[in-house]
């Protein structure tokens, strides 16, 4: 009988602060680990004996197999921990976990990506998995915004990417704080996310969508996304969630009749908005009042 | 089914010889009308007439804290073992037999089946006893209060006889040599079978149509009773824990002072305010009304469009319970007939 | 590895928490292979005025004194632990904040009393930053030694959030308020006991602290209609379930 709740070894190959409490790891199996096949959008518990488990994105795509890349908040007891690691500790992982991206969906078709703030994480697996097999799939317009562009990710690779041949990425902050490098690259567009949606190239009725953000920035671009011709079967996000197990049983990510764990994270908007919970609005949203 | 009669000086004998190779338990009295399963000492202490226990026996299957695993200091991970015995519970009622039918289906669900209940579940033997419902008891209305599978054993307590039901190989096994002895249920034994069970089904008083109850919870979720349960319900979660269904637990590390740590998972509560807490103190539920409601749709509407039946057996206990007096049934009534009232008005 | 620097100290209280420091033997010398005393009153004469790590404070803050020491503490220490439900919540002292400290001095000492400068009883955070609570009266050995141990792995430990009733009915108790009309303070108090008190058959005092949505409301509600005079259960809660200060609060939710 296997047992889900144990973890497998893995080494810290190299731990970064990529902008303040934001943390690159690169991780490694251990010489009795086989590295795993995986989807862009599932993710691990990452396991530290004595502090316990969070789940984290997978942020590298399936195309680059042999080390995994994750991007971890300091905000909790065991992101803390985690910041305080070093190149070549031990860390624990259970997964890959929960469903990931519907890639056979999204081949053939344009993808949009939508990000804001550390939705970018599991994105970026995404966004690399499609620019690494360019010929399966077709355009890719990346929209990501965060409150400053302090707080952007990833920022070098996505100009990279964005010079690439079929790549667009376009990036945009709620407050301009005024960072030349920002300006240059990429123009200093101030606004949300959603403002941008209304310039990307393509057919949008064939277009597949994949979002990852706050809870509200959901209601707010998938009207934005409907009314611009976007299909309802072709928009997913995905959702956050307590999680303790993630494989169904602690009952902590339950939502309605879905665990967010097995069958999520990534939900299709229509069964996420009519799913009781799922999404709610928080007072005082800037996407609502606007 | 092959049923067999049994007397009390051979239950007794046979109970006796039990304890002596598996680890047994019975129901025991705890107060003026509950009961708990604890290790057998002597039969004289086994309460066959009772109603219901405090726990269910979820308490063996999935234990209100368990360890997962251990590490040494030098960071070498094992898992805990189990006794070698079996655990036989005797006396377990139709309600919790199929309590326990449900979380076998939840902890084999999805594709990691939960080593921890599994691996508790394989050494565990049921044997059923017959019992007649309380004031509390609904079962009857959640289909839920005769069993024709689920128990290795099962014994009919009629008053003037007792029989017992051979459900499985293990429970023949958990017989011995006596299985042999025994006389086969006579044609006027299973007529008195029968008759007790009809007595059985006229005895109930607490009845609920359970018909439209997923349908009112689901187009009824801005409905005013949710607030009024945040505001009766105390969130102490004992309907929760003592349910013989909710299987909700929290994992927990914790680190001794020699470098080593152990992993350990506790039963947890939806109605805790921690429940749907993520990290960064988002509160997905922040409400109390918000939790009531949630348990109400996960047990009756959530669970079954998942796994095809509510996660609930009618026991009782969380009636019983309930320290403010919420009662389970009168909150799904009067949901329920302003749903149908609704309906007559449209 | 090297030793954790640890200080341990008392504001006004009984010293209890120190005294379970004291009372793990099995562990103590484990704990002084690992820690290295900076202060500890009860266990050495040893007193450095340099900075630690860790500081274990128990006790309210009561007087003038209380607050010298704490903010020197704070100053000196990268975590402070308020250790027990004095330091976190106020505890007994703070039992019906209302009551002016002058009133409380005389019944207490008469006319002599007013040599003291007494303050109305508050738990650490009213003064200082606390990084974490360890609640208890006193704190239960177990958890404290976890506290220590995860310390030394540069974490704080994960304590139970959920209240006493859920190890009341983990332990398969019968519940007091429904056998017995008792008014036991277990739903509205921090777990993490075992439920020890109700397991003896006597209704949870409230000595862990409030959990963090305690209703008293319905609390109150519930057990006036079992025949509970209000005043009782109002002197019940306000013995250790509400924090300091919450006196009035509580009066607002019992109209």
């Amino acid at each position: 009988m296997d047992n889900p709740y144990l973890p497998s070894d893995w080494d810290l190959m190299e731990i970064r602060e990529i902008i303040p409490h934001h943390f690159f790891l690169t991780l490694a199996p251990s010489a009795s680990v086989t590295f795993p096949a995986f989807r862009p959008g599932q993710f691990f518990q990452l396991s530290l004996p004595g502090v316990g488990e969070a789940p984290i994105s997978i942020s590298s795509p399936p195309t680059r197999p042999g080390t995994l890349e994750m991007c971890v908040r300091r905000v909790g007891r065991l992101t803390g921990a985690v910041s305080r690691l070093k190149r070549g500790d031990r860390v624990g992982l259970r997964g890959p976990l929960g469903n990931g991206y519907p890639l056979e969906l999204i081949r053939g078709r344009d993808l949009v990506i939508l990000a804001g703030g550390l939705g970018m994480v599991p994105l970026r697996s995404l966004m690399m998995h499609v620019a690494d097999t360019p010929r399966e799939y077709g355009n890719i317009t990346v929209l990501y915004g965060a409150r400053t562009e302090g707080e952007l990710l990833f920022t070098d690779e996505l100009f990279r990417l964005g010079a690439r041949r079929g790549i667009h990425v376009e990036l945009i902050v709620q407050e301009n704080t005024g960072d030349s490098g920002y300006r240059m690259r990429f123009g200093s567009r101030v606004g949300f996310v959603t403002d941008l949606i209304q310039g990307v190239d393509g057919n949008p009725a064939e277009s597949f969508v994949a979002m990852c953000g706050p809870p509200a920035f959901y209601r707010y671009a998938v009207k934005e996304l409907l009314t611009r011709g976007y299909s309802k079967g072709l928009i997913y996000l995905s959702l956050e969630r307590r999680m303790e197990c993630g494989i169904g049983k602690c009952g902590h990510c339950s939502v309605g009749y879905r665990y967010t764990c097995v069958e999520g994270p990534i939900f299709n908007y229509w069964d996420a908005f009519n799913t009781p919970e799922m999404v709610e609005m928080r007072e005082g949203d800037p996407w609502i009042n606007s | 089914m092959r049923v067999l009669r049994i007397n009390g000086p051979l239950l007794r004998e046979w109970l006796e010889e039990l304890s002596q190779w598996t680890d047994l338990h019975v129901p025991v009295r705890a107060g003026k009308d509950v009961h708990r399963l604890e290790p057998y000492t002597s039969f004289d202490r086994i309460d066959l007439g009772y109603t219901r226990t405090i726990l269910p026996p979820k308490k063996f299957l999935f234990p209100p804290e368990e360890t997962l695993m251990t590490w040494e200091a030098d960071g070498t991970c094992s898992v805990p073992g189990l006794p070698e015995r079996q655990t036989v519970l005797f006396g377990v009622h139709p309600c919790d037999i199929n309590g326990i039918r449900i979380l076998d289906t939840f902890f084999a669900s999805f594709a990691s089946p939960d080593y921890y209940y599994q691996r508790r579940r394989q050494g565990l033997r049921i044997v059923g006893v017959s019992c007649l419902p309380d004031e509390l008891c609904f079962c009857k209305s959640m289909n839920a209060e005769n069993v024709l599978s689920g128990f290795d054993l099962f014994l009919h307590d009629l008053g003037d006889r007792m029989l017992v039901s051979l459900g499985t190989l293990e429970g023949d096994l958990l017989l011995g040599e006596r299985v042999d002895t025994l006389q086969e249920a006579s044609e006027e034994d299973l007529r008195a079978l029968m008759d007790f069970t009809a007595r059985r089904r006229s005895a109930f008083t607490l009845e609920l149509d359970v018909s439209i109850l997923p349908q009112a919870i689901k187009l009824h979720q801005s409905d005013p009773i949710w607030e009024r349960l945040g505001e009766q319900c105390l969130t102490c979660g004992a309907c929760s824990l003592g349910c013989p269904t909710c299987t909700c637990f929290d994992i927990t590390d914790t680190n001794n002072i020699e470098g080593g740590a152990r992993r350990s998972r506790r039963w947890d509560a939806c109605l805790y305010r921690d429940f749907a807490r993520v990290a960064g103190d988002h509160n997905f539920r922040p409400l109390r009304s918000q939790r009531v409601q949630n348990r109400y749709y996960h047990k009756q509407v959530g669970f079954a469009e998942a796994f095809g039946m509510p996660s609930c057996v009618g026991c009782g206990r969380c009636i019983r319970m309930c320290p403010t007096g919420i009662h389970f049934v009168e909150v799904f009534k009067s949901l329920g007939s302003r749903f149908l009232e609704g309906a007559g008005d449209g | 590895m090297d030793q954790l620097m640890i200080g341990v100290f008392g504001l006004t209280g009984c010293a209890g928490d120190q005294l379970t420091l004291l009372n793990c033997e099995d562990e103590l010398l484990s704990l002084t292979e690992k820690v290295r005393w900076s202060s500890f009153n009860m266990a050495t004469t040893t007193e450095s005025a340099g900075r630690m790590e860790v500081a274990l404070v128990e006790g309210s803050v009561c007087q003038p004194d209380d607050i010298a020491l704490l903010r020197d503490v704070r100053e000196r220490s990268n975590a402070l632990v308020a250790l027990g439900t004095c330091a976190c919540f106020g505890g007994i002292a703070a039992m019906d904040g209302r009551l002016d400290p002058a009133v409380l001095e005389d019944a207490v000492y008469g006319q002599e009393g007013r040599q003291f400068e007494a303050l109305r009883a508050q738990p650490l955070s009213t003064y200082v930053q606390v990084d974490f609570m360890l609640p208890g009266c006193p704190v239960e050995k177990e958890q404290l030694l976890e506290t220590v141990a995860s310390l030394l792995k540069g974490s704080f430990p994960e304590i139970p959030r959920t209240p006493v009733c859920a190890d009341c009915v983990a332990r398969e108790n019968l519940c007091l308020v429904i056998e017995r009309g008792e008014v036991c303070c277990g739903a509205l108090t921090r777990g993490g006991c075992g439920a020890r008190c109700p397991t003896l058959d006597m209704p949870c005092l409230g000595c862990r602290g409030p959990v963090e949505d305690a209703y008293y409301r319905v609390k109150r509600h519930f057990l006036g209609s079992r025949g509970v005079t209000r005043e009782i259960i109002r002197r019940k809660m306000l013995l250790f379930s509400t924090p300091a200060g919450m006196g009035e609060i509580l009066e607002r939710e019992f109209d």
